[in-house]
């Protein structure tokens, strides 16, 4: 029965060549050395190889994860059936089944294997309608076609896209959506797709019906059926010119930006419309610290907003919806910012300028955001330094013997002049490093207190407020310190000016100024001389003085420490101690004993060892010495009147300061008026008889006898606390027969105005002796006291010079700023007399007249001082009218009455002591009446 | 005495009231030392003194005398007649600058 269907075996052969070709089974060979000899359409649809590419590997290339070769699947009978994973050229992997055998047993051997996929791994499992409907509702193109590329199906995607309906395409070869060029496309695509293989993401071309052509995107795939042959492709089409064009546009602006960012060193970046960066060059990623734009790119925004700060011009935080790129996504045209950007890791900050552009669509809609970045801070760090060099140019012209130093706000030196290093003595490597820290390290190093100084610094650098302080050295100097904030037009601070002043010179003075006005008033107020001195000597330490000293002279001619002063009250006693140690060696040639001998006050800028050494007499006292630490001393004589009555010592010891010239004037000076306070506080405890002797000198003593004249004179000392005071009279025959009437007043009261009217009414009586006229005698006074040097210490006269003429007197009258004296006639009628002249021992020149008043018989003059019209109670005084109402009371009465009858008065006017002295000297002509 | 200092553009009104003697002249003095420091013109009000002997006078001129050495002023409004008198016997009234009142200024 079979014969009739024998096929004869060159049929055969036919059959199993058009089978081996044809069958979708994939139809291996492989030889006993483990290499492909041989595949079917179907392998190398399946593997994705072509068949050369296929035969040049090895069996282990393409099976996965088995021995070497097939042989070696094959069991005793020489086959194998099972499952196969097999890697395809494109790197996937399909699993396989089917079955091998060896196909030649004579050597070499071949071995076979036919595989197919697995029905469960081909697509299909979609239903259907779900399928249809998503095709029908894409607004893609998607549409299939056979092997052979006729058209198949055509949705309403494609047909918006190519602009033809279904029934134009549907039936034709897809070559006719192609432009001329791209033909052969068609073809390899048809190729792939025969192999089984897709076509992903090809960008190319295709005509629309109305013949333009348009930028599409396609996806192609093969079409297998449920036994997994290919019998078709299915093509997903997007038009994508749109994109395209705006890809050029943004290449165009790429490449004309990257001339212009390669050239500036710019920073660029591009935001789409979501704000996402999707362009940033090597500038931009630098800027933000990245090392390159890829890094920059692939970092998370977060990651890069949270390294930095943005600030504004003033430092305020940058609001961030204000950043140029926000603005120009929310729709203005353009936005520019200055921006302060502080990176938090490493504290640097610099100035950005940024500019934000759009890249508009054809709708007018932002599509992307060009955003450039200028760096500015070098340019803003130029600025800066013009500024600061303006500043400095501005106050060096006007301030050239101040140290400046300019600094920044984060305490950078950005300047500093001339005189700055020279006061602080730096070094020019010093200033050379331009270090912020050498520098602040050496300035730390000259000051007092290094740590009080630096924890000054730090506040001034970014603080807005002027300040100024003194900054003690260790040198001894003080600096002033001024400075005040440099901030620009919009009131943004950029660093600091600082002025030194050496102000030494003149803090000493102060600090002098300040001795001397106190120690003064201490000594004008009280009159316990020695608490006074102790006060005063308490008053120089420490500023003048580690230690000062007061030593008197007794009038046994021994030397007595009164007082001393330290801060330290061991040291007090120490040297207390010290001098009833080493008694005070009165033939010393130098020191306290020699100042005290000779009245020479004694400068030791700086005592050194050797002088110490000279100066101790015995080991024990050099020992003594040093510890007292003497490194300067003064000693200054405290002489008052011409007679020393010791001395005051002032000395630096630990403080290691010096004294020089200037400090010696000013111990003089306080000498003086300590030596002042201490003789008047004398006089006054020796009131009662060392002052009324002095008085009792320094008047005459009992009146002459004149012939014709009744002559009284009358001297009250002013009351209790107060000394000797300045009124005097005086009565002497000037030239034969001419008496010479003198009272006078010297201004003010103590020791200096007894002096000076002992030696006022000496010169009267000199001048008395040859002047031919009262008022000559005032002008040799005058220019007595004006030689005396004493500024505004005055003196007021009442000179009368009175001659026998007839039966009366002839008074010549010369006042000096002194009351005018009353004439109290025999009628009973009293008036001043003489004329008001200038006060004496101020001007050079003095206005004073010789007036001339008769005395009949009977007549009084009366000369007084101001002491009786200046007596006041309860804020009247006693004033001329009051004396002239006594005068003419006492009319008739003798001088001595007279003067009794005003004393009374004014005692009267005022119960108890008068408030100043009181002088009267009055002379009645006698005769007839 | 009270002594009362106003200044007003480099001129210092020092008026005095009560009793200018050897008691209160150091306070004047002082006072007046003070003034200096800022103003070249001191005026002087006397209007409001009771009573001034020599004490007062010599501050006065040492005042008057430091004005003039500096090249500045010393001027005075007259006082009461018992404290003018002081400056007529003294014949300082023609050597010290005295002024009608305080307005002159």
């Amino acid at each position: 029965m079979a014969d009739r269907f024998v096929v004869l075996p060159e049929e055969r052969e036919a059959l199993y060549r058009e089978l081996f070709a044809r069958t979708l089974d994939a139809i291996l060979v492989a030889d006993e050395d483990g290499a492909w000899v041989e595949a079917n359409e179907g392998a190398l649809g399946l593997l994705g190889f072509e068949r050369d590419e296929l035969l040049s590997l090895a069996v282990t290339d393409v099976v996965a994860g088995k021995p070497a070769w097939i042989g070696d699947l094959l069991d005793r009978d020489g086959e194998w059936r099972g499952r196969l994973e097999l890697r395809r050229k494109n790197g996937t992997t399909v699993h396989a089944e089917g079955r091998a055998f060896v196909l030649r047993e004579a050597p070499p051997r071949l071995f076979a294997a036919i595989l197919r996929e697995p029905a469960s791994q081909k697509p299909g499992s979609l239903v259907e309608a779900e399928f249809t409907a998503i095709v029908e509702g894409s607004y893609d193109a998607i549409f299939s076609k056979s092997l052979d590329g006729i058209i198949r199906s055509w949705n309403p995607g494609a047909e918006r896209i190519y602009g033809y309906a279904p029934e134009e395409v549907v039936g034709r070869h897809v070559s006719m959506l192609a432009p001329e060029d791209r033909k052969d496309e068609i073809t390899q695509i048809m190729q792939r797709l025969r192999r089984g293989q897709a076509v992903r993401d090809l960008r190319t071309k295709r005509l629309t019906r109305a013949g333009e052509e348009v930028d599409i995107w396609l996806s192609i795939s093969p079409v297998r059926d449920p036994d997994g042959r290919i019998v078709g492709a299915a093509t997903i089409a997007r038009d994508i010119t749109a994109h395209v064009r705006i890809e050029e546009e943004l290449r165009k602006a790429r490449d004309q930006l990257g001339i212009i960012t390669r050239a500036s060193a710019d920073g660029l970046t591009i935001q789409d419309a979501s704000g996402r960066v999707v362009y940033a060059n090597d500038s931009a990623a630098r800027l933000s610290g990245y090392p390159d734009a890829e890094t920059f790119l692939a970092a998370p925004i977060e990651e890069i907003l949270g390294r930095f700060r943005i600030l504004d011009g003033s430092g305020e935080p940058f609001p961030p919806d204000r950043l140029p790129g926000r603005r120009v996504l929310a729709g203005e045209p353009s936005a520019e910012e200055m921006l302060l950007v502080r990176d938090l890791r490493t504290g640097e900050e610099g100035w950005r300028l940024v500019r934000s552009s759009p890249l508009l669509d054809e709708n007018g809609n932002v599509r992307f955001v060009v955003n450039v970045f200028h760096d500015l801070t070098a340019l803003k760090h130029a600025e800066d330094q013009l500024r600061f060099q303006a500043v400095l140019l501005e106050t060096q012209a006007d301030a050239s013997d101040e140290g400046i130093l300019v600094v920044s706000t984060r305490g950078d030196v950005i300047s500093t002049n001339g005189r700055f290093a020279e006061m602080w003595g730096l070094t020019e490597e010093v200033l050379e490093t331009g270090a912020s820290d050498a520098l602040l390290d050496a300035v730390a190093s000259a000051v007092a207190d290094p740590e009080a100084f630096l924890v000054s610094v730090h506040p001034l650098w970014d603080e807005p407020h002027e300040s100024r302080d003194d900054i003690p050295l260790r040198d001894g100097r003080i600096f002033e310190r001024y400075t005040r904030p440099l901030q620009d037009a919009s009131d943004r601070l950029y660093g600091r000016i600082i002025f030194f002043r050496d102000v030494t010179a003149e803090r000493q003075r102060e600090r002098r100024q300040r001795f001397l006005a106190e120690s003064s008033r201490e000594l004008m107020l009280t009159l316990d001389y020695e608490g006074t001195i102790s006060r005063v000597a308490r008053m120089a330490v420490p500023g003048l003085a580690d230690w000062c000293g007061v030593d008197v002279l007794e009038a046994d001619g021994s030397v007595r420490q009164i007082a001393a002063a330290h801060v330290d009250q061991t040291k007090i006693d120490w040297a207390k101690e010290y001098r009833r140690r080493f008694p005070l060696d009165m033939s010393a040639p130098q020191g306290l004993a020699n100042v005290i001998r000779t009245g020479k006050p004694e400068l030791y800028p700086y005592i050194s060892s050797e002088m110490a050494e000279a100066a101790a007499r015995t080991p024990e006292q050099l020992e003594a010495v040093r510890v007292l630490q003497l490194n300067s001393v003064m000693i200054v004589p405290l002489i008052a009147r011409g007679r020393t009555l010791g001395a005051m010592t002032f000395v630096w010891a630990e403080s290691g300061r010096t004294y020089d010239d200037d400090d010696l004037l000013l111990a003089e000076d306080v000498a003086a008026r300590a030596a002042l306070a201490l003789d008047n506080a004398r006089l006054y405890r020796e009131r009662d008889t060392v002052a009324k002797t002095l008085q009792k000198s320094l008047l005459p003593g009992p009146l002459p006898d004149i012939a014709g004249l009744a002559l009284s004179a009358r001297y009250r000392a002013a009351g209790e606390g107060i000394e000797v005071g300045g009124d005097f009279y005086d009565v002497f025959e000037s030239a034969p027969d001419t008496w010479s009437f003198v009272i006078g007043d010297v201004c003010g009261k103590g020791p200096r105005a007894a002096t000076l009217m002992s030696g006022a009414r000496h010169t009267i009586r000199t001048a008395a002796m040859r002047a031919r006229r009262p008022s000559d005698v005032l002008r040799t006074l005058n220019t007595a006291l004006q030689r005396h040097g004493e500024d505004q210490w005055f003196c007021t006269v009442c000179f009368a010079s009175v001659r026998r003429d007839g039966d009366g007197m002839r008074l010549t009258l010369c006042l000096g700023g002194h009351p005018l004296p009353i004439v109290i006639r025999a009628d009973g009628s009293a008036d001043l007399v003489g004329r008001p002249g200038t006060l004496l021992g101020v001007f050079e020149d003095v206005d004073v007249a010789d007036v001339a008043v008769d005395l009949a018989p009977g007549d009084t003059i009366v000369l007084y001082t101001d002491g009786v019209t200046d007596e006041q109670h309860e804020g009247v005084e006693f004033g001329e009218q009051r004396l002239l109402e006594v005068a003419r009371g006492a009319a008739g009465r003798s001088p001595e009455d007279i003067a009794e009858a005003i004393e009374s008065a004014v005692r009267s006017f005022r119960p108890g002591d008068p408030a100043d002295d009181i002088a009267l000297l009055i002379a009645r002509v006698e005769g007839a009446g | 005495m009270n002594v009362d200092v106003q200044r007003r553009d480099g001129t210092a009104v020092v008026s005095l009231s009560g009793e200018l003697d050897l008691a209160s002249a150091p306070r004047l003095d002082e006072a007046l030392f003070e003034c200096e420091d800022g103003a070249p013109t001191i005026l002087l009000d006397l209007r409001g003194l009771t009573f001034m002997d020599s004490s007062g006078l010599r501050v006065i001129l040492a005042a008057d005398a430091r004005a003039r050495s500096r090249g500045g002023r010393l001027m005075l409004v007259p006082g009461p007649p018992s404290v003018q008198r002081v400056f007529q016997l003294t014949l300082l009234d023609t050597r010290l600058e005295f002024v009608d009142d305080a307005s002159a200024v």
